[in-house]
């Protein structure tokens, strides 16, 4: 059975690194078979799996050749372990409509039927906010089940986190889709773990796994590569391994209950980032 | 009557009134060629034709048809013998082939879905 | 490549490649426009939208069904239905059209509310009706309302109904034939294989791609009970909702219309082992050798073969009254997309006219493969083409009769050429072995209507002879003709009733004796 997962987050929170990173680990440590779907205008989420390698997106292919010409040989990329990966792509900045851009990959995708039963896990890496019912594609009917948000102990993303939960109460009646925890990407700002870990208890769900700040990821990205390729025995490959397993093995599947922004403004009071 | 000119006759028929070569993919097109073309030489050599699944039927139904079109139109297929008939029709089956597929002008042929 | 350019598109040099006059020894392989392509800027294009060509050509047919457009209130208006697609169940989804009339706040903050409240208050209004089809528009594709999950919602809460959803935005295609492709598909996906039929017969059919155009359905559906043939549906003409449901239970799909409904029949192929048999309804000899194939797969030939006795005894000398009088009559067949096929051969072999052009409005190359096959040399065979193009056309052709679109065919009238309705005919049934004499009917009237004698006159400069009486269409039409023809006993003018379908509503069919199940089973 695959296990389809969206990831959300803040803009610029570093969805796409630990998407490839979490995706790298599970298929080095876990011998999962993965998918990465992007569904990021920008086209960023599968360089590092990639090792860089330029990948057309579908709406590049549907834009030069046509939607009837959309096929898997022309935008399925296959990179470290195996891992499959396309990317939706999208309009340039402030033009057109990068929403129904991601409808329109996710159905191309399905139709040529891209994936396949022997996936453990399918990633869809989606732009930061639900901004709009495109943005919340990737959780509709039969696409994903699980959300994963990732978020620091920024102010911002906070909001931001708090934000998704409220686009996923809503799909979570429609879809049955659930939030499988909050992943910290963390900043090192003080007392972040603390904050991180009262927020999701607050929201009902769980800080899943507390990724600390280290330069490796730099490193492996100017590499092209993820860290668990770049460097497989160094601490933040084991990171990125304990978190993959902790999503093997999560039960803890919740319809949020996000908080008024009164709540939220309280909480971020509490932990003195509003001075 | 010189072969071309049988080969235009029959080939005029089906065009202009058949349907079932113009299935709108390639691979579909072929298959329906075969199909419909090979069982239409066996009744016009009157050899047995085999019908095991409901699209071999198919195609046979439309092999009547064409077979006794011909026959009724084309008094010429009276006096051909059967290996005659064989080398018109392999003939036949090779230009609409050509015609409906490898020479064909039509680009959704090779579209992958229907 | 025989290209043809218009003198009227010469400033849009790509529409050369979309036109094509077939020249001697012309095959395939050498004369073929270019075709389905989205339409060139600067070229007034004839064509629909995908939303319609979901909607208004293939859902709406469906008989007991709210048909709900998702959207603002002018994509239905413009999709109601003007076709004369009718039913026998007192035209329902023709005196009915539906919409949510998305407003700017509905695009701004979702408009799941409103669909979800127009749906209730729709059936509640017509509690007789049970399902529901929900055809998605521009506006709510873009804001990306699930309307899935909105009426999976609904059937949750009123179990006695069903609904299926069209997922067809305007946008998606180069015209309306995007629409007919996404329907079928969403079709099959969703619905069919959800409700098992109830097989009444040894011989069990599905009839695709017919709409029931002034009851073109109910005239075929008459040969098939008459031949003791269940059919399970039709798809979608007078069709039932429910009985589109259990088409996977068919024996064999009989496909009509192949570019509006050849991707069910395929995929009912691939996916069910369905086989797919084209067939034209269209002629005698075409609609004669379809019911001979049909009858030939169950093994029941004969029982076609005496309709066809029958129905060319009684009709052949009435067609061939107007055949005499049509001889190399010059004619545009002008349609949208399948009669430019089904019509080409049939129409020059029956009513000896002659197919001087034909076109396609939203057709696909394999429709222009179909009729450039069917017509014969020196015919202008047009893809996706523009009013002044066609302008050009009738004054380089200079046709006796069109047929085409309603919108065109007001143009073709001014510039006084008669025109018949080709999508949604004139007196109709066209259709049948008597179909096929009205439509022959309904052409002489056309050509030989005296109004055009009269219309050609400018009374503020042309003589207006005061010496000679009303020119009537028989005298138009029996000018040239023979005595013998003249007074023929055999030959006669259509003597069918003004109405040929009502009647079939209420016949019943003998009972054909079942093979046992032992038999069946073989």
């Amino acid at each position: 059975m695959t296990r389809k997962v969206a990831i959300y987050g803040k803009g610029g929170i570093g969805k796409s690194t630990t998407t490839q990173n979490t995706a790298a680990a599970l298929a080095h440590y876990h011998n999962k078979h993965v998918f990465i779907h992007g569904c990021d205008p920008k086209a960023d989420s599968t360089r590092l799996i990639l090792g860089g390698k330029p990948q057309e997106s579908v709406m590049d292919t549907l834009r030069i050749h046509g939607a009837e010409k959309v096929t898997l040989d022309k935008v399925v990329k296959t990179g470290y372990h195996d891992i499959r990966c396309v990317e939706s792509g999208g309009p340039e900045p402030g033009v057109g409509c990068a929403g129904r851009g991601i409808i329109t990959a996710i159905n191309l995708m399905e139709e040529n039927g891209a994936y396949t039963e022997d996936l453990d896990f399918i990633f869809f890496d989606v732009l930061g906010d639900v901004v709009c019912g495109g943005f919340a594609m990737p959780i509709r009917d039969g696409k994903a089940q699980e959300v994963y948000i990732v978020a620091s102990g920024e102010m911002m993303a906070i909001y931001a986190a708090n934000n998704i939960c409220k686009g996923l109460v809503k799909y979570a009646k429609q879809s049955g889709v659930r939030l499988g925890g909050i992943i910290c990407n963390s900043r090192n700002v003080d007392r972040e773990k603390e904050f991180l870990e009262e927020f999701t208890a607050a929201i009902g769900t769980q800080m899943i796994h507390f990724v600390p700040r280290d330069n490796i990821v730099q490193r492996a990205e100017f590499n092209k590569k993820s860290v668990t390729e770049f460097d497989p025995e160094a601490n933040q490959a084991q990171e990125y391994k304990a978190l993959g397993l902790k999503i093997v093995e999560n039960e803890n599947f919740v319809i949020p209950k996000p908080l008024s922004m009164d709540e939220l403004e309280s909480m971020v009071v509490k932990y003195g980032m509003a001075s | 009557m010189d072969d071309a000119t049988k080969l235009e006759q029959l080939m005029d028929y089906i065009m202009k009134n058949c349907l079932w070569q113009f299935n709108s993919r390639a691979k579909d097109r072929r298959k329906q060629n075969v199909g419909v073309l090979t069982k239409t030489t066996q009744l016009l050599c009157d050899e047995p034709v085999d019908n095991p699944t409901p699209l071999d039927k198919c195609y046979w139904v439309d092999a009547v048809c064409l077979a006794e079109a011909y026959r009724e139109r084309y008094p010429w297929l009276a006096t051909m013998d059967k290996t005659a008939i064989k080398t018109l029709m392999q003939k036949l089956h090779e230009r609409l082939d050509w015609l409906t597929i490898d020479g064909s002008l039509n680009e959704e042929l090779t579209v992958q879905h229907y | 490549m025989p290209y043809h350019e218009f003198e009227c598109s010469k400033v849009i040099p790509e529409r050369k490649q979309h036109a094509v006059i077939k020249g001697a020894g012309e095959d395939l392989t050498s004369c073929l426009p270019k075709g389905y392509l989205n339409t060139i800027p600067g070229t007034i294009s004839e064509r629909g939208c995908a939303y319609c060509g979901a909607k208004h050509v293939i859902g709406t047919p469906m008989k007991d069904v709210i048909h709900i457009s998702h959207g603002p209130v002018g994509c239905t208006y413009d999709t109601w239905q003007t076709k004369r697609y009718i039913s026998d169940n007192n035209n329902f989804q023709l005196k009915y059209t539906f919409a949510t009339d998305v407003k700017e706040k509905h695009i701004v903050f979702g408009a799941e509310k409103v669909l979800k409240q127009n749906i209730i208050e729709a059936f509640k209004a017509f509690p007789e009706i049970k399902r529901m089809t929900i055809y998605q528009t521009c506006a709510t594709a873009l804001i990306g309302d699930d309307i899935e999950a909105v009426a999976q919602e609904v059937m949750d809460e009123m179990p006695e109904v069903d609904i299926f959803v069209c997922n067809s935005p305007g946008f998606a295609g180069p015209s309306q034939s995007g629409g007919h492709h996404k329907i079928n598909i969403a079709w099959l996906n969703q619905k069919v294989g959800t409700l098992e039929p109830k097989i009444t017969s040894d011989y069990v059919i599905n009839y695709v791609g017919e709409y029931n155009i002034q009851g073109d359905q109910e005239v075929m559906l008459d040969y098939f009970h008459r031949m003791g043939i269940q059919v399970l549906s039709t798809f979608t003409g007078n069709s039932s909702y429910d009985d589109l449901r259990g088409m996977h239970r068919a024996h064999l799909n009989v496909l009509e219309c192949a570019r509006s409904a050849e991707y069910i029949c395929d995929e009912l192929r691939a996916r069910y082992g369905i086989p797919r048999l084209d067939i034209d309804g269209f002629g005698f000899e075409a609609l004669g050798n379809s019911l001979k194939k049909v009858g030939l797969f169950f093994g029941i030939e004969d029982r076609a073969q005496a309709i066809i006795d029958e129905e060319t005894a009684k009709w052949k000398p009435q067609l061939d009254w107007y055949k005499e009088r049509l001889r190399d009559k010059k004619v545009c067949l002008w349609p949208g997309g399948s009669k430019l096929w089904h019509w080409a051969h049939a129409i020059q072999a029956e009513m000896g006219v002659k197919v001087v052009s034909v076109y396609t409005k939203f057709g696909h190359q394999g429709d222009m493969e179909k009729g450039i096959s069917r017509c014969g040399e020196g015919a202008l065979a047009i893809d996706d083409p523009n009013e002044l193009e066609n302008q050009e056309a009738m004054r380089m052709l200079k046709p006796d009769v069109i047929f085409t679109g309603k919108r065109p065919g007001e143009v073709a009238k001014k510039m006084r050429v008669p025109y018949l309705n080709a999508h949604a005919y004139h007196n109709g049934p066209y259709k049948g072995f008597e179909g096929w004499v009205r439509f022959a009917r309904d052409i002489y009237n056309a050509i030989y209507s005296p109004i055009y004698q009269l219309s050609g006159l400018d009374i503020s400069k042309d003589e207006i002879a005061a010496d000679k009486g009303f020119v009537t269409r028989r005298m138009l039409s029996d000018a040239g003709l023979s005595d013998e023809i003249k007074s023929s006993p055999i030959l006669t003018e259509y003597t069918g009733k003004y109405d040929s379908v009502t009647d079939l509503r209420a016949k019943t069919y003998p009972e054909f004796e079942r093979k046992t199940a032992a038999s069946a089973a073989e």
